[in-house]
């Protein structure tokens, strides 16, 4: 840092330079909609935060969002740890194999895997005739427009997203660290709790982090795959844009949705760090 | 109307007749020599700097037989493209408008969605000196648009658990737990849908007494219904998707949903009695740049018979222009909702009411829903 401030203007114009695709790109992508988004919120002062402030339906919209997102987060970073793990220790083919599982998904639209599930789950779909043809069942199971089927929904959407940062963290570690601990006698378990697990964790908190973000503005499906009761924070800003066309209530209530979150996420990020559990 | 015309009306009806037959037909019945010298001059393509007027509809199967009910006839015989997009809504109106450069000059909307329209400025007032209305009824023609398809919101039944003969006739019998221990799959977009003055009906309130709708006995009869033999659904399609699959036996839907449905040979029917008419309307944007080629297209569809019986024929919509209607074979007009035989027996909706109601009474079965 100080050796870049003292090598003169010329060095730092040439790096302004450098980052302008930047500042363009997300200013006019970003930036610049956010701001007329905030404009219409406050078109006509506080009005319209009151409206969407004493709207019956916004404490279960926010209560909805923050418990399924932290369920789904939970989840999705548990099996996402576990597969990358497998991605990790598995020999080259069968690598290939399972990053291709984890992919394919992940190239897939959301609609199709929701209606994909949809299929799965509904009183006469694949699972329930299965339960009953097994003898596991009598009546069909409530599986699908429910919380459930909302969170199934949701983790099969959001695991790629937690396996990619836990199989780079993974992936960056030193073999020979475990040949080390095998050799000063540490049995599997303990190499996994005071090597593997701690070298992992920026990638765990990565991946909760990029979870809980994504999760928290799921729209589609809790709509498509819940009932009217799992209801998320998106689903009341389209109640106000589409079906009332209050763009002021729904950039007000979007304005909120990106205010809470941005708190969260400064917070979790003043959490400690990899760097007090590494040097345990 | 000559009889070839009525042989013409009648093979379309039985959907015998390709496209291309019924150009050629059609030419021969009713398009005028220079039409015909204009149609061999101006290849598919649009020239540049030729008329041009951008519809917002639905998409999927409706625009499908939009473009084949009216405008391909259009723009055969005005040289006018049309160019036909999805996803048309209030807020995309909205959008438009208050963009002060609009890129759709039409958005269809629906009833009630038109009324918003109108008290928020959205639309254009129709000139009618360009316009001909002389074969649409009176209730059909409003200052800033017509309501040019009319469809009915109808109770729908897999056949495979519910024969034709024990089929809901009346909302109170779709209602009733003890004769369908099945759950049914509801429209829950109720400004849009007519879920409200259905329930108001199965709770015994006549035809006629419907509006004003009270909310709180609406919500009443739904309790009675029972929230876990309910399954809501937001999109038109979905309703006839678990009908097929078996998931529900009973849905609310709509007629022109359940017709094509059965043509691609789904084991679905409906019941129109007590249904609710309800209808959209093709306004023009404020602000669109291309106003007269606009209304236009909006005086073909209120005045052309042969597109007119097409469309009928497609959708089982009923349109606006009410002269056509007689020409139809019996059997189709019968299931039209502006048709005789069920005139009397269906409901038309208020959509005054309802974007008066809009806010309220959407919060309001929200809340109910979740509770």
């Amino acid at each position: 840092m100080r050796q870049s401030s003292r090598a003169g203007t010329g060095v730092i114009a040439g790096r302004a330079l450098l980052l302008m695709p930047f500042f363009v790109v997300y200013g006019a992508l970003l930036v610049w909609p956010l701001g007329l988004m905030v404009r219409t919120s406050m078109v006509d002062g506080t009005v319209a935060y009151n409206r969407v402030v004493h709207n019956p339906l916004l404490r279960l919209a926010i209560t909805n969002t923050i418990v399924i997102s932290v369920i789904t987060t939970f989840i999705a970073v548990l099996l996402g740890y576990l597969c990358a793990a497998a991605i990790w220790k598995s020999r080259p083919v069968l690598r290939v194999v399972v990053l291709a599982l984890v992919l394919l998904p992940f190239w897939t639209g959301v609609l199709v895997k929701n209606f994909a599930w949809a299929a799965l789950l509904q009183d006469y779909g694949v699972v329930n005739t299965l339960l009953r043809a097994a003898g596991l069942a009598r009546s069909p199971l409530p599986l699908l427009h429910n919380r459930f089927a909302v969170i199934v929904g949701m983790v099969h959407y959001v695991l790629p997203y937690a396996v990619f940062p836990i199989f780079a963290a993974m992936a960056s570690i030193d073999d020979r660290l475990e040949k080390a601990a095998a050799s000063l006698g540490a049995s599997r378990s303990k190499m996994i709790g005071l090597i593997v697990l701690p070298l992992t964790l920026p990638g765990v908190y990565a991946a909760v982090l990029l979870v809980f973000i994504i999760s928290t503005g799921f729209f589609i499906t809790p709509l498509l795959l819940g009932g009217p009761r799992d209801m998320m924070a998106a689903n009341l800003v389209d109640y106000y844009a589409r079906q009332l066309v209050d763009f002021r209530a729904a950039s007000a209530l979007a304005v909120m949705i990106i205010v809470v979150v941005s708190v969260l996420v400064t917070v979790y990020q003043w959490l400690p760090r990899e760097g007090q559990f590494g040097s345990l | 109307m000559t009889e070839d015309q009525a042989s013409l009306l009648s093979k379309l009806a039985r959907g015998r007749t390709s496209r291309r037959e019924f150009m050629r037909q059609g030419t021969l019945l009713g398009l005028s020599v220079p039409t015909l010298l204009r149609l061999l001059e101006a290849p598919a393509a649009a020239k540049a700097g030729s008329k041009v007027v951008n519809v917002a509809s639905y998409g999927g199967s409706y625009n499908e037989n939009f473009r084949k009910g009216f405008l391909d006839a259009f723009e055969k015989e005005t040289d006018i493209k049309v160019n036909l997009g999805a996803n048309a809504s209030l807020a995309l109106a909205k959008l438009q408008a208050e963009s002060g450069n609009p890129q759709w000059d039409i958005v269809e909307l629906t009833g009630s969605e038109y009324e918003v329209a109108v008290q928020q400025n959205l639309v254009q007032r129709l000139d009618y000196k360009k316009i001909d209305t002389s074969k649409v009824p009176a209730y059909l023609k409003r200052p800033h648009g017509i309501m040019y398809a009319l469809f009915l919101f109808v109770k729908a039944y897999d056949q495979r658990k519910v024969p034709d003969a024990r089929a809901p006739r009346t909302w109170a019998e779709f209602w009733d737990t003890g004769r369908y221990p099945i759950k049914r799959s509801l429209y829950q977009i109720i400004a849009d849908g007519s879920l409200l003055e259905a329930a108001l009906m199965a709770d015994g309130v006549p035809m006629d007494r419907v509006y004003p709708i009270d909310i709180e006995r609406a919500l009443k009869s739904l309790d009675r219904l029972g929230k876990r033999n309910i399954i809501w659904h937001s999109t038109n399609q979905e309703p006839i998707q678990q009908l097929t699959s078996g998931e529900v036996a009973l849905a609310t839907s709509w007629n022109g949903r359940v017709f094509p449905a059965r043509q691609a040979g789904a084991q679905i029917n409906f019941t129109a009695d007590q249904g609710v008419v309800s209808g959209d309307y093709l306004p023009v944007v404020k602000g669109a740049p291309n106003r007269e080629a606009a209304y236009e297209l909006i005086n073909f569809i209120a005045t052309n018979d042969v597109a007119a019986a097409q469309f009928m024929v497609l959708t089982t919509y009923a349109t606006s222009n009410a002269r056509v209607l007689s020409l139809l074979p019996k059997n189709l007009a019968d299931q039209l909702p502006t048709g005789d035989a069920l005139k009397s027996k269906v409901l038309m909706r208020n959509d005054a009411w309802w974007a008066e109601h809009l806010e309220s009474a959407t919060t309001r079965f929200k809340q109910w829903q979740v509770t």
